[in-house]
């Protein structure tokens, strides 16, 4: 009796498991094919409205408001890219895991959301070509011995945990000896408090906590290492992607996205980036 | 990703390592801290009011807040009045003061147990307050409180985990490092749970040992 009853519960759970299993490895990120009909760009010319998804804790690039607003340089640029459509913009809060989750269950149609294009991920989510790159600086205190990125090999450098900058110090600078913290803001108390030579964050991190504090110093342009930021779509709808990629290259050619780097971010866009609007 | 421990055992000598700090500021901060709980729970005793006050205050002070804060003042905070100490010192004294605080709790809840008529005895057998204190007071004392003093080294030991924030390379700070490395969190943090279950275990037996042949009656 009992053993009949395990017997069935075992092959009720069994079951349970390998449909589930069949269920994630179906694969799920094909996007429309390339037919002009069956592309993203004609259902969103269809609908009248894009959406894009945006980061909403990431300033200035993106940043909800109290009043469930969004502005940031990311938002201005869906904005531009609505406009050059001609349909309303729907902006839909996103986060390091829910990114391309969004994009597979059609819940919005690009990703606009400080999205690095590292090769592992371009095996499972398309990228268009960058429209900014994320670099890091160098914070030191006023007086320390550094002139150039260079400078900083054999000190003691702070670096967030596991970060792209923990990635850049242990490869670029091997002699350099990392010290982690889990927060940005202990990487900044750190230099500022002396007990480490220097700290390595974001290329505006750095620039912004020199500002506010005068016993530091940063060395921010051009940014170390950029990592190229894309917008990101579902893979396969290439009709989408060439627009996406062509309003952006329009968007660098014409200075708007440099005019709009500068404006919230206070420096240049990366030459790396820019180069891709220079006339051939 | 499949699990495979395997693919993390190559990386045993950085986790060991790593709680071969952990243990060393744990020992450093239980004896020197223990000793200073006895001195800090003397001080509640004795017939100098601003003394009395001073204990009660320090201990207080470092029992009612969470060590994590206790380090952040220590090792961020102080070098704002001129006072930098790495690491290393920062631990060590957050959790040095911290465990004073806890053990003259501890001390006070022992030294309370042992019946008064003991103490009359020794003295009616002419006993000097030295004998008293050692023989009568102090073993028995450490005898009925060996459990809640072996609970309060287990405990800081896992305490001392919170170094990782303020940079101290210790056994979690070397996991979580090695844990952003490969992404393996399951196989990562399973032998560093491990690790610090079997470092607790030996401090747990020795002090079952202790209890059997050091401070039988």
């Amino acid at each position: 009796m009992v053993t009949r009853k395990l017997a069935a519960l075992a092959a009720v759970l069994l079951t349970g498991a390998l449909s589930l299993t069949a269920c994630s490895n179906g694969p799920s990120n094909s996007g429309g094919s390339s037919s002009p009909a069956d592309s993203q760009l004609n259902k969103v010319l269809k609908a009248g409205t894009l959406r894009v998804a945006v980061l909403p804790d990431f300033p200035p690039w993106a940043v909800q408001k109290s009043d469930g607003s969004f502005q940031g340089y990311e938002i201005d640029i869906a904005k531009e890219l609505a406009d050059s459509l001609g349909v309303k913009l729907k902006l839909v809060p996103t986060n390091g895991d829910s990114r391309l989750p969004l994009l597979q269950s059609n819940r919005v149609d690009v990703n606009i959301s400080a999205w690095t294009a590292t090769n592992e991920r371009a095996q499972t989510a398309g990228f268009t070509i960058p429209y900014d790159a994320h670099g890091a600086g160098v914070l030191f205190k006023k007086g320390a011995d550094i002139k150039s990125y260079q400078d900083i090999a054999g000190k003691s450098v702070a670096v967030a945990r596991g970060s792209t900058n923990d990635t850049i110090l242990t490869t670029d600078f091997p002699s350099a000896k990392p010290v982690r913290f889990d927060a940005i803001t202990d990487v900044i108390s750190a230099v500022k408090t002396g007990k480490v030579d220097a700290g390595l964050e974001s290329s505006y991190t750095v620039a912004q906590a020199a500002k506010a504090d005068s016993s530091l110093d940063a060395i921010s342009s051009p940014p170390l290492d950029p990592q190229l930021v894309s917008m990101g779509v579902l893979q396969g709808d290439q009709v989408w992607m060439n627009y996406l990629n062509t309003f952006i290259r329009n968007l660098i050619a014409s200075g708007e996205d440099n005019k709009l780097h500068e404006k919230w971010l206070h420096e240049p866009l990366a030459s790396i980036v820019s180069v891709q609007g220079n006339a051939a | 990703m499949t699990i495979n421990f395997a693919a993390v055992l190559p990386y045993l000598p950085v986790m060991l390592k790593g709680l071969g700090i952990s243990l060393e500021v744990t020992v450093l901060s239980f004896f020197i801290g223990s000793v200073l709980g006895i001195f800090v729970h003397l001080g509640r005793r004795s017939p100098f009011a601003p003394l009395r006050w001073l204990g009660a205050a320090f201990v207080e002070v470092f029992r009612n807040t969470p060590l994590l804060v206790q380090l952040y003042l220590i090792y961020f905070g102080l070098p704002q009045v001129g006072i930098n100490l790495d690491p290393f010192w920062s631990t060590l004294a957050g959790m040095t003061l911290n465990n004073a605080a806890y053990t003259s709790e501890i001390f006070r809840a022992g030294i309370e147990s042992v019946p008064t008529g003991l103490l009359e005895a020794a003295g009616a057998l002419g006993m000097r307050f030295g004998q008293t204190f050692r023989f009568i007071v102090f073993k028995p004392a450490i005898r009925n409180v060996l459990p809640a003093l072996t609970n309060q080294f287990i405990v800081l030991f896992l305490f001392s985990s919170v170094g990782s924030v303020i940079s101290l390379n210790e056994l979690t700070s070397a996991l979580a490092d090695l844990n952003q490395r490969t992404l393996r969190t399951l196989e990562i943090f399973t032998i560093g749970g491990l690790l610090y279950f079997l470092a607790s275990g030996v401090i747990a037996g020795s002090s079952r040992l202790a209890e059997r042949y050091l401070f039988r009656w």
